[in-house]
């Protein structure tokens, strides 16, 4: 759109309504108060400045409008002095001061000191001229309304309040005054300076600059000085009884809004009252008269013991009333008595009635809203507007009395600080300020006020949501009763003065209808029959009343309801009152209309009042406890002891300039929820950091004050940085480190135990992974196999630390020690002899319970469970470790197994065989069956003495043999179990799969299955036996060499390694006396796989069969059957053992036969085995 | 100063309704322009919150795959086992 281009008012008007329709989801819980980037506010409060144009008003009452002008624009200015005052910090500490008369530099230090000091201490001058200034014009305006002539004539509303608020100015502006002991200071410093270089040469500035310090050195100089000017003044207890009662008026039936509002009604009481007593007047007798009321406002004053004066000053208007002249206590019963203690110091009175409050009227609004979201409508009826204006009002009052109470209850906190005897938590050389804040508040108090300050916040944000609307109706309505009332109503009473002659009134109901009546046809009918004090002919005249979407300016609102009550006012200098010439309904009216266009200018200005309502800005402010604070050193003691004054541990800490987060109530209250994790104050906990908000708007708007913000804004940068960081102990960010520190926790678990811990870290890892996928729904977290590789440390190294462990636990711990028992297919630990050096493991790192099973008690029940598995390797530990490996760990483990192995065979066994085969005999035969079994087992007994009696044979040969034999064991299961496992768990995926998966789709995995198995199961054992083959050839092999191709073999010949294999299954063959450990016992089933291999391996497994010595002596013995003892060998056992062993070589060699079978045939012929596996995911255990 | 005829004042009273329910009904939209730049900051900024969100977990998701990329010893492993047949699958 180009910018000359035209759009007129409906477009427009029609392009911010589309603005509604734009849907922006922020997905934001509401949790939290309104959220602003952008604040607009109107004011559209004139201050009288358009009084001139209703110049058919009653002149006296324009003339006076005149003079709030002026009055109100010397309270704005007073206000300024007091933030002035409130917000003056110390400047003559930071300056240097000369330390002698011969300093060089002093001369400079002193002119830059006038220069810095200058500007401010202008501001204090201009606060005395001021304070002059505004004393004049109100004992001035008290003169004018005390003479003798006006003293009986009717006062307005608005005035007496308006000098009540200048009562309640000059209250605040000498106890600032008083307070503020750096203005001194610093006027002070720059004095001495400006003397020093005779910068005051005249002697007017010279007097001037006596008369300041006098006025700043000099306490309570403004309060006195008004008391004795006011009591020069005749009668002037009298207006001022006027305004208190007006005070006691507006506070008994609630007339008022905002809390400050409130406040100021209650100091004008005791200021005022203050004022009054005097050698002239005694408030004592006054009261006796009925002037004014002392039991009502003792009653105020026990309800309010302490009231905010300004920022977090506070006062006690009672306190004014003792240091009046006349004090009598027995006047004073509720206020003087220290009991009971002011309901302001509970908040857990005023807490249920609050929470009914906000249930009952958020449950309105949100009836309401509902209506106002789902039906359209361009304007309410006046009913309609009528309703949501009241309840508009309703919500303001709730907002700013939960306020009230929260402020009135920090007010006299601060006023009642606490000590050590009365709270034990509270150090005894605790700050003063920690007493009045951080020590002062029950753990109950501190929910409760958060609960308070979330009603606030959290209502703030849904009334501002509905602003617009509310806003609207309020126009709407504000007007057509407005309109209304003037037009109509006030027809009877203007009738009646007319035909009665009453000039007056009739002169005050023509005045208010032409000030604002808004007539149909732009000026009243002249036709109406009331304006002639005639009757309405029947049905002839009717008045249609307008209706517009805008409110009375603030010079009409004030200029319709001052005329209406002087209507209605029971004074009325000295002549008889006009409300004897009104009759009742009509004085009802006005009344009521009175009374409640009160709060039209609330309403009017409804953004503004709904902001001053929630204002908790000043639960943060504490520049008076700074002042007090600064002038002295921070002292602390270092060590724990009952205190006392001449204590020699205290050290000096550094003055400070603010005080640390800990004793601010906005960040007490956050740290209160995060530190004691209550459940139910979770979600509140960010409605407290809103009181910075408020602080650091009012440092802005109203101190307009730089340092103010930035201190605001710093400390809430610290605390945020706190928040964050114990927040994130308790939510997301942290799971994703928890989840890595419980696998790691899993991890080193496993690293702690032996290699039986396998199942138990299967166990854990998926219980983690449940709990990964659980919170998932919730949380973004890291992948969770990501998490898990990482914390085995598997994604920069190649192996992690599980495969790392299942290495090392195989290599020193699973190999040497472990005895495999086909029967079980276990393998066991041996209970005999170790042969191998102890298993040192590092000392398992202590985990919490939570990082493990959770709790202590499932910790134990799991532990329990697990138990079971602890003491031997079976087919459990093996899916175990086949599901935890995968494909990679299991060939890492496989391949490192195959060195090993290879290792052995190259060293240990090979040297034993070297060994062995020369203790061989050079021949042995087959003897002949001729010599009995007897005969032949002397034989071989014989041939092979030295063997048998070869010390290290059945210790460190059979062992080397025994982990060769687990090695090759353990490489069979272990493929086993991995074709069954992928075997198993693929089908499973498919099938619950989408059931709409298409028909190719299936059978390409299944045909992916068929060739994963053909790959990793089947050829992956093959692969073994192939790798061990070519580890068994010369020279590092002892093989005997190749014999000539023609050449017979000779079955006599022990230079093969199946003879060698021969002679020691011979030797294990022979049975043991009951206390020796047997063969069995000490190595397990790897022993005879390992020869076995071997031998099927060589290719020499027909010719062992053939040709070996224990099956030729069972052959022999089956025939003749006998049964002795043959140099101490039983015969018949030692066949029996025979019998066994070779039951068992037959079944290995079965096996060992089909893998090298089935490898031959696949050899060449496929080639499907020489891929790894095809690009399967890795796997899941679901 | 004379004062004008009633009738003109009750006029320009009139005009001044009329002209503050101008005004009125401007500040309203004002009012209710500001309050859709509110709520389309506030949009804005969970949206951003969520994206940013997502990024930071792909950022890592990048880190980790990162890191396993540089890791060597995996293929080789794979390689040794199935006597020198080269890999087909990357990993």
């Amino acid at each position: 759109m180009s910018v000359s281009e035209k759009v007129s008012l409906s477009d427009a008007l029609s392009n911010v309504d589309v603005l509604d329709e734009l849907t922006l989801p922020d997905e934001q819980p509401c949790i939290e108060a309104a959220p602003c980037s952008i604040l607009y506010q109107a004011n559209f409060d004139t201050n009288f400045e358009d009084r001139n144009g209703f110049v058919t008003g009653i002149a006296k009452y324009i003339e006076e409008a005149t003079v709030h002008a002026n009055l109100n624009e010397l309270l704005e200015e007073g206000n300024d002095h007091a933030v002035m005052l409130y917000t003056w910090r110390c400047c003559s500490r930071a300056i240097p001061q000369p330390r002698s008369n011969e300093q060089p530099d002093r001369v400079h230090i002193y002119e830059r000191t006038v220069q810095v000091l200058a500007p401010e201490v202008d501001k204090l001058l201009q606060f005395m001229y001021f304070q002059r200034k505004a004393i004049e014009r109100f004992c001035g305006e008290v003169r004018r309304l005390c003479h003798a002539e006006k003293r009986r004539d009717f006062v307005s509303e608005a005035y007496l309040l308006t000098l009540g608020k200048f009562v309640n100015m000059f209250a605040v502006l000498d106890e600032l005054k008083n307070m503020k002991s750096s203005v001194k200071n610093d006027y002070s410093t720059y004095r001495r300076a400006a003397q020093f270089l005779k910068v005051m040469s005249d002697s007017q500035s010279l007097q001037e600059s006596q008369n300041l310090s006098m006025f700043l050195a000099t306490q309570n100089k403004i309060r006195d000085t008004v008391k004795d000017a006011l009591e020069k003044i005749n009668g002037y207890e009298e207006l001022l009884a006027d305004v208190v009662n007006i005070c006691v008026h507006m506070f008994e039936t609630k007339m008022y809004l905002t809390p400050s509002e409130k406040h100021m009604l209650v100091k004008v009481m005791g200021f005022g009252l203050f004022l009054m007593d005097s050698e002239v007047c005694n408030i004592n007798r006054l009261d006796q008269k009925k002037k004014i009321r002392l039991d009502r406002i003792d009653r105020i004053f026990k309800n309010l013991e302490v009231v905010p004066l300004f920022g977090d000053m506070q006062i006690a208007p009672f306190n004014y009333i003792k240091r009046s002249k006349h004090y009598d206590s027995s006047k004073w019963p509720l206020s003087s008595s220290p009991n009971p203690p002011s309901p302001q110091a509970d908040l857990m009175v005023h807490l249920p009635q609050i929470r009914e409050e906000h249930q009952n009227y958020i449950s309105e609004l949100a009836r309401y809203s509902n209506e106002v979201t789902t039906t359209f409508k361009e304007a309410g009826s006046d009913a309609e507007n009528k309703a949501v204006t009241e309840l508009c009002l309703r919500g303001l009052q709730l907002l700013s009395s939960w306020c009230s109470v929260l402020t009135e209850l920090c007010s006299w906190k601060l006023l009642h600080p606490t000590d050590h005897a009365s709270n034990p938590r509270c150090p005894p050389d605790a700050e003063e300020y920690e007493r009045a804040t951080r020590y002062n508040y029950t753990s109950e108090e501190k929910f409760a006020m958060i609960e308070v300050i979330a009603m606030i916040k959290g209502l703030q944000v849904l009334m501002a949501r509905m602003e617009t609307v509310f806003a609207d109706a309020a126009r709407r309505s504000i007007y057509a009763e407005l309109q209304d009332f003037v037009q109509l109503k006030l027809r009877e009473p203007l009738r009646k003065a007319i035909k009665n002659k009453k000039d007056l009134i009739r002169s005050i109901i023509v005045s208010v209808r032409e000030t604002c009546g808004d007539w149909a046809r732009g000026c009243e009918p002249q036709q109406d029959p009331a304006l002639r004090g005639k009757k309405d002919a029947e049905a002839s005249f009717t008045i249609k009343v307008p209706r517009r979407n805008v409110g009375p300016s603030s010079t009409q609102l004030y200029m319709v309801r001052t005329q209406l009550e002087a209507l209605i006012s029971d004074k009325s200098g000295g002549r008889r009152t006009l409300r004897k010439d009104l009759d009742a309904g009509t004085l009802t009216q006005i009344e009521t209309f009175h009374r409640l266009s009160f709060y039209w200018g609330y309403l009017l200005n409804l953004s503004d009042s709904l902001q001053k309502c929630c204002d908790l800005s000043q639960l943060w402010y504490r520049e008076f406890y700074l002042e007090m604070t600064m002038g002295r050193k921070v002292n602390k003691c270092t060590v724990h002891h009952q205190h006392n004054e001449e204590c020699n541990d205290l050290i000096t800490m550094e003055k400070r300039i603010q005080f640390p987060i800990e004793m601010s109530m906005p960040w007490i209250l956050t740290d209160h929820i995060l530190r004691t994790k209550e459940p139910a104050m979770m979600e509140y906990v960010l409605y407290p950091l809103d009181l910075y908000n408020d602080s650091a708007q009012y440092a802005l708007t109203v101190f307009r004050k730089q340092f103010l913000y930035d201190e605001v804004e710093a400390e809430v940068n610290l605390c945020f940085d706190q928040f964050v960081y114990k927040l994130s102990e308790q939510v997301a960010q942290r799971i994703n480190a928890d989840m890595h520190r419980a696998l790691d926790a899993a991890v080193a678990k496993f690293e702690a135990g032996d290699i039986t811990g396998v199942v138990e870290l299967e166990g854990l890892i998926s219980v983690n992974r449940l709990c990964h996928k659980l919170l998932s729904r919730y949380l973004t977290l890291d992948d969770f196999d990501a998490i898990l590789r990482e914390s085995d440390h598997g994604v920069l190294a190649p192996y992690g630390r599980i495969t790392l462990h299942v290495f090392w636990e195989l290599n020193f711990d699973f190999l040497p020690n472990y005895c495999y028992n086909a029967a079980t297919d276990r393998f066991v630990k041996c209970r005999g002899i170790q042969f191998a050096a102890g298993v040192t493991r590092e000392k398992p790192q202590q985990y919490g319970h939570a990082l493990l099973w959770g709790s202590k008690q499932l910790s134990l029940a799991y532990s329990a469970q697990y138990a079971q598995y602890v003491g031997f390797v079976g087919a459990q530990h093996l899916h175990a470790l086949v599901r935890l490996l995968g494909y990679q760990g299991v060939a890492v483990v496989v391949s490192e197994l195959l060195d090993v192995a290879r290792g052995l065979l190259h060293g240990t066994i090979a040297q034993f065989t070297r060994a062995l085969a020369a203790a061989m005999p050079r021949h042995c035969k087959l003897p002949r069956y001729d010599y009995g079994s007897n005969g032949v087992l002397g034989y071989y007994h014989a041939q092979l003495t030295d063997i048998v009696q070869y010390p290290d044979a059945r210790t460190e040969l059979f062992h080397a043999f025994r982990e060769l034999g687990n090695i090759i064991l353990f490489c069979m299961l272990l493929v086993k179990k991995k074709s069954r496992t992928y075997f198993t768990l693929r089908p499973s995926r498919i099938f619950f799969q989408d059931p709409s998966l298409q028909q190719g789709q299936l059978s390409r995995e299944g045909d992916l299955l068929t060739r994963e198995r053909l790959c990793c199961g089947l050829s992956l054992f093959s692969v073994v036996l192939r790798r061990l083959r070519t580890c068994l050839s010369a020279p590092q092999w002892p093989a005997p060499p190749a014999p000539h191709h023609h050449a017979p073999a000779h079955t006599d010949d022990t230079n093969e390694f199946h003879r060698l294999w021969s002679a020691l299954q011979f030797l294990y063959c022979i049975p043991v006396g009951d206390t020796q450990f047997t063969v069995e016992e000490l190595f397990g089933e790897g022993l005879h796989w390992a020869g076995c291999t071997i031998i099927a391996l060589l290719g020499q497994q027909r010719r062992f069969e053939a040709l070996d010595f224990c099956y030729h002596i069972l052959r022999v013995q089956r025939v003749d059957g006998k049964d002795e003892s043959v140099k101490g060998i039983p015969l018949k056992r030692m066949v029996d053992r025979i019998r066994r062993f070779q039951v068992l070589n037959s079944q290995i060699f079965g096996v060992l036969a089909r893998h090298l079978a089935a490898d031959e045939e696949r050899a060449g012929v496929e080639h499907v085995r020489c891929f790894p596996p095809p690009s399967a995911p890795v796997h899941q255990i679901n | 100063m004379s004062t004008p005829p009633r009738e003109t004042i009750q006029k320009q009273i009139q005009q001044d309704w009329a002209n503050r329910e101008y005004i009125e009904v401007i500040t309203g939209s004002i009012k209710k322009i500001t309050d859709f730049l509110n709520s389309f900051d506030m949009s804005c900024r969970s949206r951003l919150a969520t994206l940013n969100e997502k990024l930071t977990s792909l950022e890592r998701k990048i880190d980790y795959l990162e890191a396993c990329k540089c890791q060597p010893g995996i293929q080789t492993q794979e390689l040794k086992l199935v006597d020198g047949s080269k890999p087909v699958v990357e990993l």
